[in-house]
């Protein structure tokens, strides 16, 4: 069956919980809080909490917001592992494996990606157990920000949340495109709130749905590493090492460069590195070598560089 | 009017409803939600207020001392570290007899370095004078800041109240909150911070006070304003429950606790979830209830005895703190005193859980099995969820 035009309305049971994922600076934590003020006359009792983790541009993010037919249910504060809807903001997420975890079956996804649910699908087959929906929110509002601006926005200014939750509204059927340009316009004013309003109007009804053809797809929910509180050290040593967010070198937007003609192999950036990235030994020749996987591009070493022999560069991807 | 609010959100709104005066706080995670609202209000004009901006917390509570000295209706807000850092003048506020209402975010304290919730700090400040209440939703968040200046202003208690939020879950955990309308707010606030400073009698306050003066008679005094808040809480919270048809408990709130013969107590959001683990037990036929401590200082001593003597015999509490070089957490501790020298009734059974230690999960099943453990006089594991 080819991906249509469509909802996906009859898939909502009594509870849902919805799991948004995408990268700082997304708009992920707005989305959510936007998909709430959609539902705040719905009958749904509705609760909605997001977890910042290192609370910078850059870095996973993740939020949770749960329908629920149910009042008492909005009285537990249970950690959710489980979802019913897996909302992902961030277009070079689509392929991620891992954040199929703990989907319930027959569940919904909805992906931020120009492509048609066919083409992930043929790249996935794992999705064919769930309910894959696509709408190209990134370029909804990429192009909606060029008619505005002039320009085309930088990566950074991307915000493909406005787009993304239009489409959800739409798919699932919680809320009218009146509804959300409402909430939309009541958030921003002027000019920002045009944008976005346009972006909601463009992306309501454009995404792409294709329903779930399998069934009895094991969605078991990640075990994280637990390690016995017998073989942990007295205190916390930290080195660095790729965390839940991957290695911290992905979040830097810029990343220092050594002139190797003006360092002087003196070592001061190795002792004001704050995370241990700067590679350097007393009396060994040679530069000091910079670990870029997990540098965060915070500049300290080129600011204390006496030699200004440190140059921030940009990290292209 | 019901708005969708973060218990962050919720504490900014009540801050606002209330009509703070003088407003100094600094940043940190997971607070900063609070003060960053209440700049907003001050920026749009829907709060008429000073927000001092300072270089620390130590600063910020002091800051207000002043404030409040002079008769403004005063508020901050901190979390973990930053509660640690202005410590000294959270002794000084309480023996200042100021009313300064104060958002504590709960969150651990580090080493090592944590930002999610745990109530270590708020524990910590039992020893201050201050009132210190936890509010288990976003709702309670709301109505507990407004009763907190109500309780701390009257001129009868007139030291400062300390309202815990546990972090992230609860105060970033946004749902339908009712937003009460002003006019109603300023019928129910009918108190004034006294004014202490008068620029035509000056004065120096809580200078030196010798050993054989009446150093020890001012603490004495604090000491009976939170005896007298005991029962000033109780009064607000009905006063409220009058005026906007909600009630969260005065010095406790219950649940299913009349036929009960064992009852879970805990503080903070634990307690909203304990009443679904109360309402599973239920169906299996055992006759269990919630008891949420709303006010940690002044402890509910007398509130817990009368339950020991209406029949509940088992007590387990869920600490989300440690108490170290004691059994268990603070909590257990103290329900322990206040059961220990009491006439009348049998010495009821109670056994202390450490939970949630660093935001760890804790899910209603564990609620739920360790109970059923103590109802079957098995050994309760000690460290709910400890990786061993």
């Amino acid at each position: 069956m080819q991906g249509t035009f469509g909802s996906l309305k009859d898939k909502l049971k009594g509870n849902n919980e919805f799991f948004f994922t995408g990268i700082g600076g997304q708009g992920v934590v707005t989305g959510s809080n936007l998909f709430l003020e959609g539902l705040s006359d719905s009958n749904w009792h509705i609760t909605g909490v997001y977890s910042p983790g290192a609370e910078r541009r850059g870095k996973p993010i993740s939020c949770f917001v749960g329908l629920y037919n149910n009042l008492k249910k909005t009285k537990s504060y249970e950690m959710l592992l489980e979802k019913d809807v897996l909302v992902v903001f961030d277009p070079a997420s689509v392929g991620k494996e891992q954040l199929l975890n703990g989907l319930k079956e027959d569940g919904i996804i909805l992906f931020n990606t120009p492509k048609r649910p066919e083409e992930l699908i043929e790249a996935n087959g794992k999705l064919e157990y769930f309910n894959v929906a696509t709408v190209d929110a990134s370029g909804i509002f990429s192009a909606v920000f060029t008619e505005a601006f002039g320009r085309a926005p930088t990566f950074e200014e991307i915000r493909p949340n406005v787009p993304v939750i239009a489409a959800l509204f739409n798919i699932t059927g919680l809320a009218s495109l009146e509804t959300f340009i409402k909430v939309v316009t009541n958030k921003w004013q002027g000019r920002i709130g045009d944008i976005n309003k346009q972006a909601a109007i463009a992306a309501y009804n454009k995404a792409l749905v294709r329903g779930s053809s399998k069934k009895g797809m094991d969605t078991a929910i990640a075990e994280m590493e637990r390690t016995p509180v017998d073989e942990l050290n007295e205190i916390a040593l930290c080195f660095p090492t790729e965390g839940i967010g991957g290695p911290t070198g992905l979040w830097a937007l810029i990343q220092p460069k050594i002139k190797e003609e003006l360092c002087n192999n003196c070592g001061t950036c190795f002792i004001y590195c704050p995370d241990n990235c700067i590679i350097w030994t007393k009396g060994k020749e040679g530069v000091p070598k910079i670990d870029l996987q997990y540098c965060k591009g915070c500049g300290i070493c080129a600011e204390e560089c006496k030699e200004s022999a440190i140059s921030m560069v940009e990290v292209k991807r | 009017m019901k708005k969708i609010l973060s218990g962050n959100r919720a504490a900014a709104e009540a801050v606002r409803l209330s009509k703070v005066e003088v407003v100094a706080a600094y940043p940190i995670t997971p607070q900063s939600e609070i003060v960053e609202t209440i700049f907003g209000f001050i920026a749009d004009g829907s709060l008429k207020a000073d927000f001092i901006r300072v270089e620390g917390e130590h600063t910020a509570l002091a800051a207000l001392i002043g404030a409040a000295m002079a008769g403004s209706r005063t508020f901050t807000a901190t979390s973990s570290q930053g509660l640690l850092y202005m410590d000294e003048m959270v002794h000084w506020a309480a023996g200042q007899r100021v009313p300064i209402v104060m958002v504590l975010v709960n969150r651990a304290i580090g080493p090592p370095w944590s930002i999610w919730s745990d109530h270590q700090d708020a524990v910590s400040m039992a020893l201050t004078g201050w009132n210190i209440m936890f509010a288990s939703n976003q709702q309670d968040v709301l109505d507990t800041v407004i009763q907190a200046y109500e309780i701390s202003e009257d001129s009868s208690i007139h030291i400062p109240t300390m309202v815990c939020v546990d972090g992230f879950n609860l105060s970033h955990k946004s749902t339908r909150v009712e937003v009460p309308e002003q006019a109603k707010v300023d019928e129910f606030l009918t108190n004034r911070p006294n004014v202490y400073l008068d620029v035509k009698n000056p004065a120096t306050f809580n200078s030196i006070i010798l050993p054989e003066r009446s150093f020890m008679e001012y603490k004495y005094k604090v000491r009976e304003a939170q005896e007298r808040a005991k029962i000033k809480i109780v009064e607000v919270a009905e006063k409220f429950r009058e005026k906007f048809g909600r009630y969260h408990g005065g010095l406790i709130n219950t649940y299913q606790c009349e036929d009960a013969d064992a009852v879970f107590v805990s503080a903070g959001m634990l307690a909203d979830q304990a009443e679904l683990a109360v309402d599973k037990m239920r169906e299996d036929g055992k006759n269990i209830g919630s008891v949420k401590i709303r006010a940690y200082r002044p402890f509910p001593t007398e509130e817990f005895r009368e339950l020991a003597n209406s029949g509940i015999n088992k007590f387990l509490v869920f600490d989300k703190n440690i108490n170290f070089g004691m059994e268990g957490g603070a909590m257990f501790t103290d329900l322990k005193a206040a059961l220990y020298n009491f006439d009348g009734g049998s010495r009821p059974s109670v056994q202390g859980v450490i939970a949630g230690i660093g935001g760890r999960n804790v899910s209603i099943e564990q609620q739920y099995t360790t109970m059923n453990r103590f109802l079957e006089g098995k050994t309760v594991e000690k460290w709910i969820g400890l990786h061993r």
